[in-house]
């Protein structure tokens, strides 16, 4: 009878501990795709995107490293569209822009300096 | 008798967390989908990008049609036209048309007409015909040009509309 007890114990243990898990794996990532990097992601590419269609030829801006939306590690321009990689989190699908110049991205320092021609 | 029970014991348990994990997805999937926060930039666009299009057509106030028409627009070079609508009808000052061109996706107008429209609603704008009405990515202006084409020169008006669609994201 006690045996049995237990055992019934511990079983309920491990399923409230696996639920417990299931259900936080699954809140961090909702949490993660509500406010975190994602969105800080999605503001830069598309800052960035209308800096770009705003521009004429010959002009460049700066974009530091340590912005308030969190550690810029790369900025990539390709096929017309702008990819930014914040605090780890890499861009898969970009944003595109609509500009007829070129665009041309460099790496200065602690800053990416970006040029249309 | 004893490991037949805890078998079933375990598959019994496999099965609960299989429906808590679904339920789960389910319940934190739309949480993310309703909350998730998508920074509509599309009227900024539609104002930078008509801006862009008066620019290349007639910069300089004057509006040639003496060139391929059909081909204005594809002419300035934006990338990825297709996700927008741009329009374009050149009147004179009494109205009447003088030409039309247009490029990109012609089927977004017909949709936003259909869905695209945010309405506000009530009594607050009651009598205020077209004042609550939005429409995200859509811009309309008319510019005052002088036109140059086979007949001349003379005074004229272009007409741009503009709709820039949601970007795959």
């Amino acid at each position: 009878m006690m045996d049995k007890r237990g055992s019934v114990m511990n079983e309920f243990v491990v399923h409230v501990i696996l639920i417990a898990l299931i259900l936080a794996v699954f809140l961090f990532a909702s949490a993660e795709r509500v406010n975190g990097r994602n969105v800080m992601q999605q503001v830069l590419e598309k800052q960035l995107a209308l800096l770009i269609d705003s521009a004429e030829a010959g002009m460049s801006f700066e974009v530091w490293k340590g912005n308030i939306n969190g550690v810029i590690d790369d900025v990539d321009i390709d096929d017309g569209r702008v990819f930014v990689s914040v605090d780890g989190l890499r861009s898969v699908g970009g944003y595109p822009y609509f500009s007829r110049y070129s665009v041309e991205v460099e790496e200065v320092g602690d800053k990416f300096l970006v040029t249309v021609k | 008798m004893e490991k037949r029970g805890m078998m079933a014991e375990g598959i019994n348990m496999m099965y609960r967390l299989f429906m808590v994990t679904v339920i789960a997805f389910i319940v934190f999937g739309a949480g993310s989908f309703v909350y998730g926060y998508y920074i509509d930039v599309r009227d900024a666009e539609a104002h930078i990008l008509a801006r862009g299009v008066v620019d290349c057509l007639a910069g300089d106030g004057v509006l040639d049609l003496r060139r391929d028409v059909d081909n204005m627009i594809q002419g300035c070079g934006i990338v990825d036209i297709d996700r927008a609508y741009v329009g374009v009808d050149v009147v004179d000052v009494r109205g009447r048309e003088i030409a039309s061109f247009s490029e990109g996706d012609s089927g977004s107008l017909w949709l936003k007409d259909l869905y695209g429209k945010v309405v506000a609603t009530g009594n607050a704008l009651a009598g205020t015909e077209g004042l609550g009405e939005y429409e995200p990515g859509y811009y309309k202006a008319n510019y005052s040009v002088v036109v140059l084409d086979s007949s001349g020169r003379f005074d004229g008006k272009m007409k741009l509309e503009v709709l820039v669609n949601y970007a795959d994201e």
